[in-house]
C-alpha cells in the first residue's frame, strides 16, 4: 500500500491525518511523520529535477542503499508513481509560477449577416465570432468577444504560423 | 394626389415619409446644376464623410433660402437611404423611377437619383452604410514573444516555452495573456477551422443571401 501515499503529493485537499488514518492505521502518528516527511522529500527533489528514467533509476538506487533511506517496495512505489504521474506533476508545478493571465478557452461560431436595422444587406461574406476565456490562477474568468471577417482570420493564423515556427526552434534546439 | 401618393406599392412604403414629400415641393424652380451639387454632398453624408464644409458652401452660393435647402437636403438623404436599404432584386430602377414620377419630382432629378441607388456607387454606398450596423470588436493590432521558462521556484529545469500574445481591439482596450503551448495548439487549430467553414460557406452558393 505504500504506493498510495505517494499520490498525495498533487492534491492539498488531502490531510496528513486522513492519510495516516487511511493507511497506515495500525502506524503511531509518530512514524507515520517520518514516513511522509521522507516521501515528500523524496518526491520534491524527483519532480524538481523532471528526472527522466534513467535518472530516476539511479536515485532510488543511490537512497535504497542509503542508512535512512526507502525499502526497495517504497522505492517501486515511487518509480511507479513516477512513470505515470510525471507530465501531471510537471504542468502542476509548472502552472504555480505563471501569474500572468492566461488563456483558458474558447468557443465560437461563423455567422452570415444577413439583414440589419438599415435593411437587408448585400451578400458581405461569413464572420467568425470568437469568445476567449481569460483568467488568472485563483480568479474568475473573464470573457472577450471578438469578430472576424475572413481576412482577419487569415492574418491571425499567418501570425500563428510564425509563433509555431519560433516555438518548434526552441523546442528542436533543447 | 394624395391618393396616388399613398399607393402601397411604392419603395417608401404607404405613408411618404414627410421629408420626402416636402423634398419634392421645395425641389420646384431647382436648377440641375444645383440639384447634383446637393445630390453629391448627400452621397458623401451617407458615406460617412463630413460634408459640413461643402454644405456650407451650397447654402452661401445659392439664391434659394436655406430653410428651402434644408427640406430639400434631409428629404434626399431619407429617399437615398430608404432606397439603398432594398436590395436591387427587389427595387426594380424602372418601379424606382415610377415611384418617384408618383412624387412629381422633375424627370431630370429622377435620371440623376436613379443613378445612384443602381449606379457603380450602391456597393460603396453600401458598405459604408454597414459599418454602422452593430457588430464586436475586431482585432486590430496583435504582438506576441515566445518565453521560454528556464527554471521555476519549484522546477530546476523547466525549459517550457509559452506564447504571450497582446491585442489591440477596435473598441480601444487591450487583452494581454498567456497561452501555454498545448493552448496555443488549440487556438491555431480552431482558427483554421475556423476559416475552413468560411470558405465552406463561400462555397455553397444556396447560402448566398437571396430574396
Amino acid at each position: 500500500s505504500t504506493h498510495i501515499i505517494s499520490l498525495y503529493y498533487n492534491n492539498s485537499e488531502i490531510t496528513e491525518e486522513l492519510l495516516k488514518n487511511e493507511l497506515f492505521p495500525e502506524m503511531s502518528q509518530e512514524e507515520f511523520k517520518a514516513l511522509h516527511e521522507k516521501m515528500k522529500g523524496l518526491l520534491k527533489s524527483i519532480a524538481s529535477a523532471d528526472m527522466d528514467h534513467a535518472q530516476l533509476e539511479a536515485f532510488l538506487t543511490a537512497q535504497t542503499k542509503k542508512q535512512g533511506g526507502v525499502s526497495a517496495e517504497q522505492a517501486a512505489a515511487l518509480s511507479r508513481f513516477w512513470k505515470s504521474q510525471r507530465v501531471r506533476v510537471r504542468e502542476s508545478l509548472l502552472a504555480q509560477s505563471c501569474w500572468e493571465t492566461g488563456l483558458r478557452g474558447l468557443s465560437w461560431r461563423v455567422d452570415l449577416q444577413t439583414a440589419a436595422s438599415r435593411g437587408d444587406v448585400a451578400y458581405s461574406g461569413p464572420v467568425a465570432l470568437m469568445e476567449l476565456e481569460l483568467g488568472r490562477a485563483g480568479q474568475e474568468s473573464e470573457f472577450v468577444c471578438l469578430e472576424f471577417d475572413e481576412a482577419g482570420v487569415s492574418q491571425v493564423l499567418k501570425k500563428m504560423a510564425d509563433i509555431q515556427e519560433s516555438v518548434d526552434r526552441i523546442v528542436h534546439r533543447t | 394626389m394624395s391618393s396616388s401618393l399613398e399607393r402601397d406599392s411604392s419603395f417608401l412604403g404607404g405613408r411618404i415619409p414627410p421629408e420626402i414629400e416636402s423634398m419634392s415641393k421645395n425641389l420646384k424652380d431647382v436648377d440641375q446644376e444645383l440639384f447634383r451639387k446637393i445630390l453629391k454632398a448627400v452621397v458623401s453624408a451617407l458615406e460617412g464623410k463630413d460634408c459640413r464644409e461643402v454644405m456650407k458652401a451650397i447654402a452661401e452660393g445659392s439664391t434659394i433660402p436655406q430653410e428651402r435647402l434644408s427640406h430639400i437636403i434631409s428629404g434626399m438623404y431619407r429617399l437615398l437611404s430608404e432606397a439603398i436599404r432594398i436590395p436591387t432584386s427587389s427595387l426594380k430602377q424602372e418601379a424606382f423611377k415610377e415611384d418617384l414620377r408618383e412624387l412629381r419630382i422633375p424627370e431630370d432629378f429622377i435620371t440623376d437619383f436613379s443613378s445612384v441607388v443602381f449606379g457603380n456607387r450602391r456597393a460603396a454606398l453600401q458598405s459604408a452604410v454597414s459599418q454602422n450596423d452593430p457588430r464586436l470588436p475586431t482585432i486590430e493590432d496583435f504582438k506576441w514573444r515566445v518565453d521560454v521558462a528556464i527554471s521555476t521556484s519549484s522546477l530546476a529545469r523547466a525549459l517550457q516555452p509559452s506564447v504571450l500574445m497582446q491585442m489591440k481591439l477596435s473598441d480601444g482596450s487591450f487583452h494581454r495573456f498567456e497561452v501555454p503551448v498545448s493552448k496555443f495548439q488549440e487556438l491555431r487549430y480552431n482558427m483554421a477551422l475556423i476559416l475552413k467553414e468560411m470558405n465552406d460557406l463561400e462555397k455553397r452558393s444556396i447560402l448566398k443571401i437571396q430574396d
